[in-house]
């Protein structure tokens, strides 16, 4: 399973998003679509420990968490599969 | 039951703390709560009082802490060893409620508060940790992401601001530092762990819990703790369920109440130089903190129902220490404040808060200040302005106000119309309904005798509504002599911006044309 498609399952699940996950595309700013500061941090923290890394402190930036796609390279760089 | 507000006697630097107990009959378990920090202390809020409440209604005298640093405490976030304070201030609590005659001593730590425990909680025989923060790593973490996700100039070396909070950079090193040592924790105390199904507790404090006590994971836990003002809703039976469970072991005491377990100072010196006091006013009784008797002629009122606990509190002691009369209070049934005896209010934008600003600047008056001038905070500023149309307040300042009452959560249609034509109606009718409101008030203020300060961030949403519509351009154009508009960028509508200290100045300032303008009439009246 790809780190996008963990990232998804995550948001599906904490994201509280008022829009359906599968209807964003990988490049869809989150923040837009609804994503509250609280729900960011459920994501990141259960992502973290769902993938057993740790993303640097220096890379919890806004740009880092804005898509799907940005959040999953995040992840990879932190050393994630996927 | 009956509640009091001061400072923990023999703390240095001073504690704040709040008592609660029953008037009769009181239990031998003494209740010590840590609450949490910063916005989640905020929204919290109601819920630590509620919890206190329904300790003290089962007969168990209770002390709310007030960490340094926090609420009414000295110190600040700030200063270099206000983290290692924490853990002090607990065992000062919880020795004193023991040597005074307490047979069992419970803590309730709420989130971080489980970081302020001291390392040995010895002497304690009951723990309750509400979905507790085990590692001052993780939640420096936490705070960074909350900040990240709201702002895009965060970066690792920065200090942060959330909700209106602002946490120095070496204060976060020292919370990273701190962490919750389950091995530590005595044998015998009976441990209560609750938290959240999407923020578990680690596996070592569950198991803790579960060989003596209890853990039990609770979803509605997460609205609670949740970053939303109208999300902050009190899980009552939870709290049912905590002050049930600290009230098991009670037996009837030997004591009176709180006040033969806690001695609270009614004032303290919090700063170099200033002394507060704790004061009360009104029915139901408001409660604030003044630092009394200064030497200026205009005194100073500050409304903080809603915003950062401290939102006012810097400055409130920088005027005190100038030698100003100041008074900061909590609006009926907020935070400190009793509560209405029909049990109905807390919400912002309570026009019953106009009956509090009345009381509070009758004590200023009887303080004997000349001239009060009075700042308010969002839904606080909205009160204010509303009172000041009927009170004599010299100058009104709201900041970051909004000229209407925005619909309450409950009048609000939780769903919104599925035809386009409705939705349009509904926010035509809500566009109308607030300019009809704004347009009300703006002729009342500048009728009224005194001056009235708009202050707002440059990018509030109160700044926009009033740039939407005619009579609000006009107050921008300055063409209400008495109502005067100011905007700054960066300083955030809970005044959590870069530049949100010039708001302050500004007050200073008004302050000192107060004076001027006082002296100058005694001089024409000489």
């Amino acid at each position: 399973v790809s780190a996008e498609e963990k990232v998804r399952q995550t948001l599906s699940r904490l994201g509280r998003l008022p829009v359906d996950v599968e209807s964003l595309s990988d490049d869809c700013d989150l923040f837009d679509a609804g994503l509250s500061s609280q729900a960011a941090v459920e994501v990141v923290f259960a992502l973290e420990d769902l993938l057993a890394v740790e993303i640097p402190d220096e890379h919890l930036q806004r740009d880092s968490l804005r898509t799907i796609a940005t959040l999953s390279a995040t992840l990879r760089a932190a050393g994630a599969d996927g | 039951v009956i509640s009091a507000l001061g400072w923990l006697d023999g703390a240095d630097p001073p504690v704040g703390a709040a008592c609660f107990g029953p008037r009769r009959d009181a239990r031998d378990t003494a209740v010590v709560i840590v609450p949490s920090l910063g916005h989640e202390a905020n929204l919290m809020h109601d819920g630590v009082v509620e919890l206190a409440r329904n300790a003290a209604q089962r007969g168990l005298p209770t002390l709310v802490v007030q960490l340094a640093g926090t609420d009414q405490s000295a110190g600040s976030l700030s200063a270099a060893d206000v983290v290692a304070k924490w853990p002090a201030a607990v065992a000062l609590a919880v020795a004193q409620a023991r040597e005074a005659g307490a047979r069992r001593v419970a803590v309730v730590a709420l989130r971080v508060g489980a970081l302020a425990l001291p390392d040995r909680l010895d002497g304690v025989d009951e723990l309750v940790l509400v979905s507790p923060i085990e590692s001052g790593r993780r939640l420096v973490r936490e705070l960074r992401l909350l900040a990240a996700a709201a702002d895009d100039h965060v970066t690792a070396a920065t200090s942060l601001s959330v909700a209106g909070h602002r946490y120095p950079s070496s204060f976060l090193g020292d919370l990273a530092a701190r962490r919750l040592d389950v091995d530590e924790l005595p044998a015998g105390t009976r441990v209560l762990v609750l938290d959240q199904p999407t923020r578990p507790s680690s596996p070592a404090l569950v198991a803790r819990a579960e060989r003596n006590g209890r853990h039990r994971q609770e979803s509605s836990l997460s609205a609670w703790a949740d970053v939303t003002l109208e999300q902050s809703v009190v899980p009552g039976t939870l709290l049912v369920d905590v002050a049930e469970w600290l009230a098991a072991e009670a037996s009837p005491a030997a004591h009176g109440g709180p006040s033969d377990l806690w001695r609270l100072a009614s004032s303290a010196e919090v700063a170099d130089g200033v002394v507060e006091e704790i004061v009360e006013f009104g029915s139901p009784l408001c409660r604030g903190v003044a630092h009394a008797a200064g030497s200026h002629c205009t005194g100073l009122v500050l409304l903080s129902s809603v915003g950062p606990g401290r939102l006012f509190l810097d400055f409130a002691r920088a005027q005190a220490a100038e030698g100003r009369t100041v008074l900061r209070f909590d609006f009926t049934a907020t935070r400190w404040s009793d509560p209405h005896d029909d049990g109905v209010g807390g919400f912002l934008y309570d026009r019953r808060g106009v009956a509090d600003v009345a009381a509070a600047v009758s004590w200023m008056r009887s303080q004997g200040v000349q001239r009060v001038v009075a700042v308010g905070f969002c839904s606080g500023a909205r009160v204010l302005l509303e009172a000041a149309l009927t009170v004599d307040i010299d100058v009104a300042v709201g900041i970051n106000v909004e000229l209407f009452e925005p619909l309450r959560g409950s009048q609000r249609s939780a769903n919104p119309p599925s035809s386009r034509l409705l939705r349009v109606a509904t926010r035509v009718w809500s566009q109308w309904r607030g300019r009809r409101m704004a347009a009300h008030v703006i002729h009342s203020l500048a009728a009224r005798p005194g001056r009235t300060v708009l202050a707002f961030d440059a990018g509030d949403l109160g700044l926009r509504f009033l740039r939407s519509f005619r009579l609000g351009r006009a107050v921008l154009a300055g063409r209400f002599g008495q109502i005067q508009v100011s905007s700054r960028p960066a300083i955030g509508h809970n005044l959590g911006g870069a530049h949100a200290d010039q708001v302050f100045a500004d007050v200073a300032r008004l302050l000192e044309e107060a004076d001027s303008a006082h002296e100058l009439e005694v001089r024409n009246r000489a």
